[in-house]
């Protein structure tokens, strides 16, 4: 279980998260969802334990983040972040093993499958793709999570890098994940992927939390106000499946102007 | 070397196998060293008084085992430890500040040691008659070694303080310290006369001349404990290298780590440069050759490197005091004129891939 309780967090005398509070139940996946600079990677770093908070408490599993070490952490929480900065030659293989405590190669062969890789385990990584690095990343993290249920699982952006087989690919591990009795968070921009793929998706802007809901709830008036823009939703009995931005009206009449062919 | 499979692939050699091809050759170059200089003795000889020495009962002149075991043996140790010192020190340093062409020096250990010697070279006349007798060739290594250890405690704590004692905090503050050190000694030369500026030359150039068991046992230690720490906190070196975050998300103590390396290394470069001044280029070079074989993993790398950096500087040394024999060649020039080609190669074949 992870709780935020009133959590405020400054930089430069501004709030960066301001006084978001939200609970994610094992077994659940919670979408983080806002326009650039609502906070969704600031909040995920803080529910890691990474922040240092202005105000308010997040505990994970009933205990204060802040109060752990590393260590402790590292047996609570598990983190793909956004971007991995690591260049030394380890092959996929060596890398998916940091991850568990042991270094465990067959949990590690076995993580490197389910992100469809079982067949670059000796390829170095600096010479795999992008997308490919951020899988073997992921496969990493599913590692340290193996050898304790009832985790947090805490995801920035674990789709950016990906084509769209490999985004649902991975949501779908992420629901995995949970059904295996974890606790998921997500950071996600495409909205269509946080409305297939999540229990609930939390709206940030600004720092605040706009709504925290089901995706069949989610309304084109919350998306509005949340991003600024207009969306169609495209929606069946079930709920919404897909959201589409609509260009501000000023562009769309540029855009028309110099397309006659799409007005 | 790795085993070509297809491209991008690599299969990693066995750590008992790395270890038992870098002891070999280390011991073969060990055994040549030992046979070169004013006279030259064939390999059987030097094996026989080596035997001798440890109280075999084998045919053989005493000569031999003065040239051998009194004359040769400690230089060839010292060379050995200091070597293997260096080049740990380097695989540690490197693998945390994640950087394969990071220096020992990037802490300004070096500056340090090189400050405080040369503020004794120069300075230091009253503080070497104020020492007791029996202390008094050992006042240049420990000043060298005080300087190392304040320069680096200077960094770190530094780090700590500014920043968030990270690497990247360690490096741009070594930066600085290793500049100011090197202010405060371009100073101290200009005050210095013809005669100290040679001294202050030769020990910045290196030398392994001043050899002897009782200045081999702290560099040894040291090396032991650069060593020890790779084996005890491999995972966690690893892991660093993922990034600090990711390190931190994977329970490793980033602050404790840095600094415990950072410990280690100026103890390891401080006994190295206080006893033989400053030699380059070994724990630059022989991390960054031996990853390409062993891999990053610390576990490998960090005792690999010891084995090689032990090799090189031992061939370096017998180099420097048999190329212009009877006179000798500071060891520094020899390991600059070999490491520097092998720079500029590594540079190029990076570029390449």
């Amino acid at each position: 279980m992870i709780v935020a309780d009133d959590v405020v967090i400054t930089a430069g005398g501004r709030r960066l998260v301001d006084g978001v509070s939200l609970a994610v139940a094992h077994g659940e996946v919670l979408a983080l969802v806002g326009p650039n600079g609502a906070g969704k990677s600031t909040l995920l770093s803080a529910l890691a334990g990474d922040r240092r908070l202005a105000r308010g408490r997040i505990s994970l599993g009933g205990h204060d983040v802040a109060t752990l070490a590393p260590a402790a952490l590292a047996r609570l929480r598990a983190v793909l972040p956004q971007r991995a900065a690591l260049t030394a030659s380890f092959t996929a293989l060596e890398v998916v093993r940091l991850g568990s405590e042991r270094g465990d190669a067959d949990a590690a062969h076995r993580h490197l499958g389910a992100v469809a890789l079982g067949h670059a385990t000796e390829r170095l990584y600096p010479t795999l793709s992008g997308g490919e690095q951020q899988r073997v990343q992921l496969a990493r993290v599913l590692t340290q999570l193996d050898e304790r249920p009832g985790c947090a699982l805490l995801l920035d952006e674990p789709t950016a890098a990906l084509d769209p087989h490999h985004q649902h690919r991975v949501l779908a591990l992420a629901r995995q994940v949970a059904a295996a009795g974890h606790a998921v968070v997500v950071v996600l921009h495409d909205l269509t992927l946080a409305l297939g793929h999540t229990d609930r998706i939390a709206l940030l802007a600004a720092g605040r939390l706009l709504a925290c809901e089901p995706p069949r709830a989610i309304t084109a008036a919350r998306l509005r106000q949340a991003f600024g823009v207009d969306f169609n939703l495209i929606s069946t009995r079930g709920g919404a499946l897909a959201a589409i931005a609509r260009p501000p009206t000023a562009l769309e009449e540029s855009l028309h102007a110099s397309r006659p062919d799409l007005a | 070397m790795s085993v070509a499979l297809a491209p991008g692939h690599t299969r990693r050699p066995s750590l008992a196998r790395v270890i038992t091809v870098l002891a070999i050759a280390t011991a073969v170059i060990a055994i040549a060293a030992l046979m070169v200089g004013a006279a030259t003795l064939s390999p059987a000889r030097v094996l026989a008084a080596l035997g001798r020495g440890l109280g075999l009962e084998l045919e053989g002149s005493h000569r031999d085992d003065i040239i051998v075991c009194t004359l040769r043996l400690p230089r060839v140790v010292l060379a050995l430890a200091v070597g293997a010192a260096l080049a740990s020190a380097g695989a540690l340093l490197q693998g945390l500040v994640r950087n394969p062409l990071a220096d020992p020096g990037l802490l300004g250990v070096t500056n340090g040691a090189a400050l405080a010697a040369v503020a004794f070279l120069v300075l230091g006349d009253g503080l070497l008659v104020a020492a007791p007798g029996a202390l008094r060739p050992y006042v240049l290594p420990l000043c060298a070694f005080g300087g190392a250890l304040v320069a680096t405690a200077v960094v770190v704590s530094l780090a700590r303080v500014l920043g968030r004692g990270a690497a990247a905090d360690l490096v741009l503050i070594g930066v600085g310290v290793a500049a100011l050190c090197g202010a405060a000694t371009g100073l101290l030369l200009f005050v210095a006369t013809d005669a100290q500026l040679r001294s202050v030359t030769f020990w910045t150039l290196g030398s392994l001349g001043g050899a002897g068991w009782d200045v081999v046992v702290p560099v040894a230690v040291a090396t032991a404990l650069a060593i020890a720490l790779a084996a005890v906190r491999a995972s966690s070196l690893d892991r660093l290298l993922l990034g600090d975050a990711e390190a931190r998300h994977l329970g490793v103590d980033v602050r404790r780590l840095t600094a415990q390396v950072a410990v280690v290394v100026a103890l390891a470069i401080g006994a190295a440069v206080a006893v033989c001044g400053v030699i380059g280029f070994i724990g630059l070079v022989v991390p960054h050759l031996l990853r390409a074989w062993v891999g990053p993993g610390h576990r490998a790398l960090v005792p690999a490197s010891a084995l090689g950096g032990a090799a090189l500087l031992t061939a370096a040394d017998a180099v420097a005091r048999t190329i212009v024999a009877p006179a000798e060649l500071p060891v520094g020039i020899v390991t600059a004129l070999v490491g520097a080609p092998v720079l500029i190669a590594i540079a190029r074949t990076r570029s390449a891939a």
